[in-house]
């Protein structure tokens, strides 16, 4: 079930539908904001973890939220910020090396029954893990999700030919990484 | 290179039915958790006080006296300032009268009147 982002702001604007207005949030953009989530940090049970922050994350802004963006990007850029925190914590944690945090999502992708991917796709998706995440974020976005740079730019708050640079550069290091064996 | 779009992801069966109400559900829950850690603030506040209150009360007169002699520069920096006048201080007092009685003595004298005292300055 889908809302249009003027109906759920006026649910959630009224303290008696609003609780109705917060699950017409969810309803509507978790497939969407999950997926761009979990293509980031890889396990599932982190991007559930991260998705759920995301959302509740929203509902304690929305006041904050300005028209002038759609919801969906208004969300997206959350989800960024939490999957990059939440990313960069794990890197922080001294018991935990990032070694071994990267070396589990790999890991992860070629055992996990939650991953369904061929031997190409699976090589991709390891490739993409050596980008630094912001790079891998940025090629996520344009050929995962079919963003243009415009609108990456406006979630990210990057220049365009920033975005465009990162991501041909990102294209370069899969290929060769990818090629090399 | 054309490497493949397809998404590869995916997600316990009835994942996506369930999410709405668990993330409804932690919302309340961390809303309570806030709540609660705001409530524990305002009760620890309350038992600092108390406790502070308890030892002020228990304290022995010289205790007291030392803490008074602690003010003491404080309450001198306050009226060499200028920022209380000598009223400001009486009215403080729990004993105005006397304290004035004492204030005019030394100042004046013993046997000395103001009103003397003012009608000297005259000449």
């Amino acid at each position: 079930m889908t809302y249009s982002d003027q109906k759920i702001l006026e649910l959630i604007g009224n303290p008696s539908t609003r609780e109705t207005g917060y699950r017409a949030l969810v309803l509507s953009y978790q497939k969407r904001i999950y997926g761009i989530i979990r293509k980031m940090v890889i396990i599932h049970e982190d991007a559930d973890d991260v998705t759920q922050n995301t959302f509740i994350k929203a509902f304690r802004n929305i006041q904050k939220f300005q028209s002038n963006s759609s919801l969906f990007t208004w969300l997206y850029r959350i989800a960024i910020n939490e999957s990059l925190n939440f990313l960069e914590k794990k890197k922080r944690r001294f018991f935990l090396p990032i070694e071994d945090h990267y070396e589990a999502m790999e890991n992860y992708l070629s055992s996990s029954h939650l991953v369904s991917g061929d031997y190409i796709e699976i090589k991709l998706q390891k490739a993409l893990l050596k980008l630094p995440d912001k790079q891998r974020l940025v090629f996520n976005m344009r050929y995962f999700e079919d963003l243009s740079y415009e609108e990456i730019s406006k979630i990210t708050g990057t220049s365009v030919g920033a975005l465009k640079a990162s991501y041909h550069h990102a294209v370069k290091k899969i290929e060769v990484d990818v090629q090399s064996e | 290179m054309t490497p493949p779009k397809r998404n590869i992801f995916h997600t316990p069966e009835g994942y996506f039915e369930r999410l709405p109400e668990e993330i409804l559900a932690k919302s309340h829950k961390k809303q309570h958790s806030a709540k609660q850690i705001y409530w524990y603030g305002a009760v620890a506040a309350a038992l600092i006080f108390a406790i502070m209150l308890t030892i002020f009360l228990q304290q022995t007169p010289e205790e007291q006296v030392d803490l008074e002699a602690n003010l003491q520069p404080e309450i001198e920096m306050y009226i060499n300032s200028g920022h209380w006048q000598a009223e400001d201080i009486l009215s403080f007092a729990d004993n105005p009268d006397e304290l004035l009685e004492e204030i005019i003595l030394t100042e004046w004298g013993a046997g000395e009147s103001p009103e003397e005292e003012q009608e000297d300055g005259w000449f």
